[in-house]
């Protein structure tokens, strides 16, 4: 089995805390919760009002319109975030365009709000809609353009497994780069979701918090939704080194499973399967491991079966491995989830810092875990990053520090 | 909550300020979790009533639609033992979120 360290080159944000990478960082950082009362039209109905939105995003300050006008809110924020990583990594355009780049952004939904635009006009409105409403909705629509904007014309593709996708698409673009089938890859999860249909849709599962998400705590009482994109540069090791650029991290392990059971409830089997699998990956133990970033929604479906799963890979050692989760802070972004929260593990490894874990009351005896309420400074050299999604996907990911 | 654990779960069905209430649930979870009525007792399970998290779902939904509160999964409901703290749980939201309407004018 290849071991082959991946390099990550850059990194690129779009959350709730704002634009960029630094912005999701410090909110995590300082453990700033981001979530607010939601400013959605045509959502009177709604019992939840709240949520980790992107405020203020106006993508005609990134895009020009002929793309604008082709692009869903979701492949917006794919853009800008792609943009941003893109930049970091110093890569030249002529670099990246060609058949050994890959693209591969993940999305739980694809073009929701071009959906519910068009559903709304269509039945309730003038009946006219969005002319290119088709290939501004398609899930795959985000990596399409990514491809298109910088002569991507290697592996092309979207992942979708919900709350696994971004993860999901992180590595397996790692294989691609392990396998010598391509040298880079445009990575990473873009999701925006929050309309009014959909809300009340995650209502109708009643797993949505009506005021804040403790996740672990034993007053939980479910997510918050949150929206964004998180973009991730991913290169060989030779690649990099070819053309000088100094990794941030290493992505050094990947393991994903499928519990093969319910399409909403978790497994502890599975969850820990991923862990397990990710930690082998990256040739290290679990008592390698500094830090976990949780996927720690809030719900009393997920979190006591993370705990177990984290329970059971570490045995002993997860009740004082810290643990955080990035949920509280900008609300669980479905799609993207996996990719924002691997760039707050990254920058919990390059800043020597484990970000909080906020908002826990008491700690639910069922999750013996370590959840720090305030930042620690501490050298990090490995961190897992976990997602585990409706249907039973289960992804995560380890960063091994540059070093 | 914590306290649950050395207390026995309770074998009568809670007091409420306004009786119809709790038949008003009870008839919600005899409707939407499609159970006999008869078969809905205090000291009833979910898992002997054969009640999944989706028919919790449905339940909660009936809730909603009927009572106006919106109840989610988690909370205290999830730690419910039995029917009689089930429906308890489901009293207090609701009475939570009358109070809370009620106090929203001033």
């Amino acid at each position: 089995m290849s071991s082959a360290r991946v390099a990550i080159t850059g990194l690129g944000a779009v959350s709730a805390a704002g634009i960029g990478a630094p912005a999701l960082w410090a909110a995590a950082r300082d453990g700033q919760s981001q979530i607010s009362t939601t400013d959605l039209p045509r959502g009177e109905r709604l019992r939840i009002r709240i949520a980790g939105q992107v405020r203020d995003f106006d993508g005609a300050s990134y895009l020009d319109e002929a793309v604008l006008r082709r692009c869903d809110r979701f492949t917006q924020f794919a853009h800008v975030a792609v943009e941003e990583a893109l930049l970091q990594s110093g890569i030249s355009s002529d670099e990246l365009r060609g058949p050994r780049t890959a693209a591969i952004i993940g999305t739980g939904i694809g073009g929701m709000n071009t959906i519910d635009d068009g559903t709304y006009e269509y039945y309730a409105g003038s009946g006219k809609f969005n002319m290119l409403a088709i290939p501004r909705l398609m899930p795959s629509s985000a990596t399409s353009h990514v491809s298109i904007t910088h002569g991507v014309t290697g592996p092309c593709f979207t992942v979708t497994s919900a709350c696994s996708s971004a993860s999901q698409s992180i590595g397996v673009a790692a294989q691609l780069i392990r396998a010598g089938i391509v040298d880079r890859a445009i990575v990473g999860g873009s999701e925006a979701c929050i309309t009014p249909t959909t809300v009340r849709a995650w209502e109708f599962l009643r797993v949505l918090s009506p005021d804040t998400c403790r996740p672990f705590s034993a007053d939980r009482n479910g997510m918050i939704l949150g929206e964004g994109a998180g973009a991730v540069i991913l290169e060989s090791e030779a690649a990099a080194a070819a053309r000088g650029a100094k990794p941030i991290a290493w992505l050094a392990g990947y393991g994903t499973s499928s519990d093969a059971r319910d399409i909403v409830q978790p497994d502890v089997g599975g969850a820990s399967a991923a862990m397990t699998a990710a930690i082998e990956d990256a040739g290290l133990t679990p008592d390698d491991i500094d830090y976990i970033n949780a996927h720690g929604t809030g719900t009393v479906l997920n979190d006591v079966n993370e705990a177990e799963a984290i329970a059971r890979v570490f045995g002993a050692k997860g009740a004082d491995v810290p643990v955080s989760s990035t949920k509280p802070v900008i609300g669980h972004t479905l799609g993207a989830s996996g990719a924002l929260e691997l760039i707050v593990t990254i920058r919990a490894l390059t800043e020597s810092t484990i970000p909080p874990h906020i908002n826990v009351t008491n700690v639910d005896p069922k999750c013996r875990l370590n959840l720090p309420r305030e930042a620690v400074a501490a050298p990090l050299k490995a961190a897992l990053s976990n997602s585990f999604a409706f249907g039973g996907i289960n992804a995560s990911l380890v960063v091994v520090a540059a070093a | 909550m914590t306290e649950q654990s050395t207390v026995s779960a309770p074998t009568e069905w809670p007091v409420l300020d306004d009786p119809q209430q709790l038949e008003r649930i009870i008839d919600i979870i005899a409707e939407e979790g499609k159970v006999e009525r008869s078969k809905i007792t205090p000291e009833a399970t979910l898992e002997t009533l054969g009640l999944e998290s989706m028919d919790v779902v449905m339940i909660l939904m009936g809730v909603e639609d009927k009572l106006g509160t919106y109840i989610p999964m988690d909370a205290e409901l999830a730690s419910a033992r039995n029917l009689a703290e089930f429906v308890a749980s489901i009293a207090k939201a609701g009475a939570g979120a009358a109070g809370a309407a009620a106090e929203k004018p001033e």
